[in-house]
């Protein structure tokens, strides 16, 4: 039987999920640049707005969600070629293709730890910019929920 | 008996230039081929052809299937180290074994195991801390996690001193007593039992 014909959402593919969240979530963490650098660039972008333009309320509130979009899509950028790059130098991406399981599976669990540990803090901190550039309350909700589409689009993106 | 892989004139071509051609093997159970040749004969060209990761110019591979019949779809898992040997600098030994999809269900008892196997005890050593030499071992050790069908090594003695490829030789041999394969590559014969397909 062929190879795609025999897959079924059985607990190996689920534990292979697991296992590449995991692997990739330590080494991650333990090289802490991959995450804090798109975050202290995206804050840095955000506090200079302030620091440019002055402290007007109005001002700043008006040019708020723009500016988080680009500071949040810059801040992505940075770290979208890594995806598969490191899997690819190493060799473990030929351990993934060569085992049985489907490669969606890797595709998917890279995706999804790129955006844990890139777009997920950009999220975060955009609460800390909300308030740094007086982000109206009700632009609040739509633009966290647009961050949140935008940031996994990236790391989409980041995976063609 | 039938052999697990078929190769039927497989020839590769590069930039108009035939890197490999005509070349026929069996991949039978138990039993070893070992592809010589000089740097840039094309020998991990010929592993990664086989292994779908490069497209083949002409020739036919075939895989022998549960139900014993021969297709281009390979159904069996196999092993895999290219001159990349999959270990993360960031994990542990220990890591680098346990966090494969190979090490899956297993306990940490039986990786130590396979680590001990190869001579490694220090299981917390990151992986950036080791020399080439102990991170192949890390790279046989992953050998050990399951009994695959075939294994295809690219140059598995390189970077080894002797111990290590006494005990490289030692291992193919166990899995050969249990049925698995090696389709390896060198510059020269290892003097490994094996059938030597000169590229």
């Amino acid at each position: 039987m062929q190879p795609w014909l025999r897959f079924d959402m059985n607990s190996s593919v689920l534990d292979w999920l697991g296992l590449l969240l995991k692997r990739d979530l330590i080494i991650a963490f333990r090289r802490s640049s991959t995450y804090i650098t798109p975050l202290v660039f995206f804050l840095i972008v955000i506090t200079f707005f302030p620091l440019a333009l002055g402290p007007q309320e109005s001002l700043l509130s008006s040019l708020a969600p723009g500016v988080i979009w680009i500071a949040a899509l810059l801040a992505s950028l940075l770290a979208v070629e890594s995806i598969f790059s490191e899997d690819f130098r190493d060799g473990s991406l030929d351990d993934f293709f060569i085992s049985l399981e489907p490669s969606f599976v890797l595709v998917f669990a890279k995706v999804m730890i790129h955006w844990l540990i890139t777009g997920l803090p950009i999220l975060i901190a955009s609460f800390l910019a909300a308030i740094i550039l007086y982000l109206p309350l009700d632009s609040f909700v739509p633009m966290i929920i647009s961050l949140l589409l935008g940031t996994s689009f990236m790391s989409l993106l980041g995976a063609l | 008996m039938l052999p697990n892989l078929k190769v039927e004139n497989l020839s590769y071509v590069r930039s108009e230039k035939a890197i490999f051609k005509n070349l026929n093997f069996e991949v039978l159970p138990g039993q070893n081929i070992e592809i010589v040749g000089s740097n840039g004969s094309g020998k991990t060209t010929l592993l990664r052809t086989l292994l779908g990761f490069i497209n083949k110019a002409e020739g036919i591979i075939n895989w022998l299937d549960e139900d014993n019949n021969f297709n281009e779809y390979r159904s069996f898992d196999c092993f895999y180290q290219g001159h990349q040997m999959g270990i993360k600098n960031l994990l542990t030994v220990f890591e680098n074994l346990k966090l494969t999809h190979n090490a899956k269900g297993m306990s940490e008892k039986d990786i130590n195991k396979c680590l001990e196997r190869v001579g490694l005890y220090e299981t917390n050593e990151m992986a950036s801390d080791l020399s080439v030499g102990q991170k192949k071992r890390i790279s046989i050790a992953r050998w050990l996690l399951k009994d695959f069908k075939i294994y295809f090594i690219d140059e598995p003695f390189t970077a080894l001193d002797d111990p290590a490829s006494d005990l490289i030789k030692e291992i193919i041999n166990e899995l050969n007593q249990k049925g698995s394969s090696f389709v390896i590559t060198g510059h020269r014969s290892s003097n490994i039992n094996a059938t030597l397909v000169e590229i």
